[in-house]
């Protein structure tokens, strides 16, 4: 191979690397080439001797984007540093989609969690701002209570049926001993069924037809202040507790990829010949 | 075997080199394979490694023929770090004979 040819190759596979970076380096085999020559070496010698300018290229940027990385830790510079890594041998590329995807994970992962925690927050903030300053103004199971309350004032009387030619039913149900207030829909293909605790702010629907049944328990659970109290708490624990965990995984992540790439330029440096 | 140690080693040789001169990426080819197997190819990688750990910078100068050349110097820090190596070393090889010694007069005791 010629000096020129060997440069050519050299300055093609140093492409994504930083102008400035990569004239430095074409220099540095430019001025061994001059070396070589005025000793007295053919220029294909000397490049034999350097061995082959891709794979050269392939580990200066690989060191390139570990240094970067280092001095920077951002996340084009970490799909820069794993591309680089990919790219120094088959086995690297192979890895690193399956790592990519890991990445991606991640930082889903940090998201979602970022995104509970900032909730929680915002519900302690908003249950603290309305303590402290009344602002915002929060309605505590308002809409639910109005609804109940009219029922309830209204005395045994109140329980309505309502029966249909087929067996269906709608009922509204008082049962003024427990404070149990209900409202059941009965047909043969199944049943809606919405229940008020002993408790005002605690609710129950339940949908049943033949095949399954949807319970829910503590509707208007969220509208007490306790409720959101422990809401935003549990919210914030999570988040906090996922993004705690992204973390550690992220550090652990970074450790082991910078030393898997310092391993690999290792195995690169053996296999190119130390004994020449 | 060999070609772990001699890795390990590269960096010294090289440290110790500069200790004795500043010089220039050929000529150091040329001192190293003068007692020692080095490939051409790993001499700059090689001094990269060891600019980024800062034991050692770099100055152009003029040459009497052609362009200006590179040549590299070592850093206090780099010559803190030979001292240190070559300490190691010393005793490393120590260690290494007085085993490879024990080893032999064991062996030697045996065949009598």
């Amino acid at each position: 191979m010629s000096e020129q040819e060997f440069i050519r190759q050299l300055q093609e596979a140093l492409s994504r690397i930083p102008e400035r970076e990569r004239r430095e380096i074409v220099d540095d085999y430019r001025e061994y080439f001059r070396d070589g020559l005025a000793a007295g070496r053919s220029e294909s010698d000397i490049a034999t001797g350097l061995g082959d300018p891709s794979q050269l290229a392939r580990e200066l940027m690989a060191r390139h984007h570990i240094e970067r990385w280092e001095s920077r830790k951002s996340f084009g510079n970490l799909f820069a540093l794993v591309g680089a890594i990919a790219g120094l041998g088959f086995l690297n590329f192979l890895l690193a989609i399956p790592f990519l995807f890991y990445l991606w994970l991640l930082t889903m992962a940090a998201l979602a969690s970022s995104g509970i925690l900032i909730g929680g927050l915002v519900v302690c903030g908003a249950l603290l701002s309305h303590a402290l300053f009344g602002w915002p103004v929060l309605h505590e199971g308002h809409h639910g209570r109005v609804v109940w309350s009219a029922l309830s004032q209204s005395g045994a009387s109140s329980n309505i049926h309502i029966l249909g030619e087929n067996g269906e039913k709608v009922e509204v149900l008082r049962d003024a001993s427990s404070g149990r207030a209900s409202i059941h829909i009965l047909s043969r293909d199944g049943s809606v069924s919405l229940e008020r605790g002993a408790s005002d702010a605690v609710g129950r629907l339940q949908i049943e037809d033949p095949q399954s049944r949807v319970d829910i328990d503590g509707l208007g659970w969220f509208a007490s202040y306790r409720g959101m109290l422990v809401t935003g708490i549990v919210l914030m624990l999570l988040g906090g507790g996922g993004l705690l965990l992204c973390y550690f995984l992220v550090r652990l992540t970074w450790r082991g990829l910078l030393s898997y790439g310092r391993y690999q330029l290792a195995v690169l440096g053996r296999a190119r010949g130390m004994d020449g | 075997m060999k070609t772990q140690l001699k890795k390990g080693a590269l960096d010294m040789c090289v440290l110790a080199a500069l200790a004795a001169g500043d010089s220039y990426a050929y000529e150091l080819v040329g001192m190293l394979s003068r007692t020692m197997e080095i490939s051409e190819g790993t001499m700059y990688p090689l001094m990269r490694r060891l600019q980024a750990e800062a034991w050692v910078t770099t100055y152009l100068m003029e040459s009497a023929s052609g362009p200006s050349r590179k040549y590299y110097t070592l850093t206090a820090e780099g010559r803190l770090q030979l001292t240190l190596m070559q300490q190691e070393w010393g005793e490393f090889v120590n260690e290494v004979n007085a085993v490879l010694g024990l080893v032999a007069g064991v062996c030697k005791g045996e065949g009598s």
